[in-house]
């Protein structure tokens, strides 16, 4: 008897009758418990293969479609043709080199007592210094080249006259004269 | 659920279930083993095992008393006069197995089940009224009475404590 039918089980209440059925024991049952439980372990078994199975179909479809979408992509692929780029390669002449302005070259600036100052002159312009002067202090100061400062823009002195209100001929400036010619050196008489 | 654990639920309660399901149906014992098969097919057990088994039993019990109901009728007459209800009690001064089983036979079958479920399945008043619907005063009510009625059917006289 289980304890779910004792008839102490307060379940039965203080009822006699109650508890005097409770003593009675149902009758055994025809069932052949092995079977069942083998039947059970069957049930359970055909419940884990069935889900692995659905497990397993999900799967393969999702490959399937996949492959199906990988192939496809393969195909559009395959078929585009190849774009081919042309591209043409044109001579074009060099740019035209600007010549850089031409400056005078700076004198060395002379110091007395300290001699030559400043910034360091290049060998090129040193040289040719060091050659006039040696040419001046042989033959004179008539062979000192011309220095010829950058010409500037060109002044109309009578428009520059008429413009300020001046009267003709004050803006007498030498340099807008012209130049007289400069002597020939006297040979040395011997 | 493991097999330990159904050979257990089988050995402790399938005569009582047995035995609830012969309120309605001739083949007790088929509705009794496809309960227990059910239990198994089961992802989850479910919580409180025991209501859920006198639950799967009745409707399986009613399903198959509708599935034969002319034939049923004359098997459920048969099958409620069988004497083989209960085991013969070896007690002298307790009830006589065949009479209580005749005694029962007679009452309501809203009312056996509730008796059966209670007094053999161990089932408390709440769990009988979620397995057969209602609500637990109802179902002690017609315990109460069921009982009343075979106390006027055995004759039997309530017992005195010593």
């Amino acid at each position: 008897m289980t304890n779910d039918q004792n008839p102490d089980n307060p379940l039965c209440g203080a009822d006699p009758l109650a508890r005097a059925l409770a003593k009675l024991r149902p009758a055994p049952t025809g069932m052949d418990t092995n079977r069942l439980l083998f039947e059970a372990g069957q049930v359970a078994r055909d419940r884990d293969v069935t889900f692995w199975r659905r497990v397993s179909l999900a799967q393969f479809a999702l490959m399937a479609t996949v492959g199906c979408v990988a192939a496809v992509l393969l195909v559009k692929l395959a078929s585009t043709p190849p774009q081919i780029q042309v591209v043409h390669f044109t001579v074009q002449p060099p740019p035209e080199e600007i010549p850089p302005p031409r400056t005078a070259p700076e004198p060395p600036v002379y110091a007395p007592g300290n001699g030559f100052v400043g910034k360091a002159p290049d060998p090129d312009t040193l040289a040719e210094y060091l050659r006039v002067r040696h040419e001046v202090l042989t033959a004179g100061l008539g062979l000192l080249p011309d220095y010829k400062p950058r010409p500037a823009d060109p002044v109309n002195p009578d428009e520059l006259e008429r413009s300020l209100n001046l009267p003709p001929g004050v803006l007498a400036i030498p340099q807008w004269q012209t130049r007289k010619p400069r002597p020939e050196p006297e040979p040395d008489s011997p | 659920m493991g097999p330990d654990q159904l050979a257990e639920l089988v050995n402790r309660h399938a005569a009582a279930l047995v035995l609830y399901a012969r309120q309605w149906c001739a083949t007790p014992e088929d509705v009794v083993q496809n309960a227990f098969l059910k239990l198994a097919r089961q992802k989850v057990p479910p919580d409180n095992t025991l209501p859920w088994l006198y639950k799967v039993v009745r409707n399986g019990a009613i399903d198959a008393a509708r599935a034969a109901h002319r034939r049923q009728k004359y098997e459920a007459r048969a099958a409620s006069a069988a004497p083989t209800w209960f085991v013969p009690s070896d007690d002298p001064t307790g009830l006589d197995a065949h009479a209580a089983a005749e005694a029962l036979v007679e009452l309501p079958v809203e009312i056996r089940e509730i008796m059966v479920a209670h007094l053999w399945g161990g089932l408390t008043f709440e769990q009988i009224a979620d397995t057969v619907g209602g609500s637990a005063s109802t179902a002690y009510r017609r315990y109460a009475a069921g009982l009343d009625l075979l106390r006027d059917r055995l004759g039997a006289r309530p017992l005195r404590r010593h």
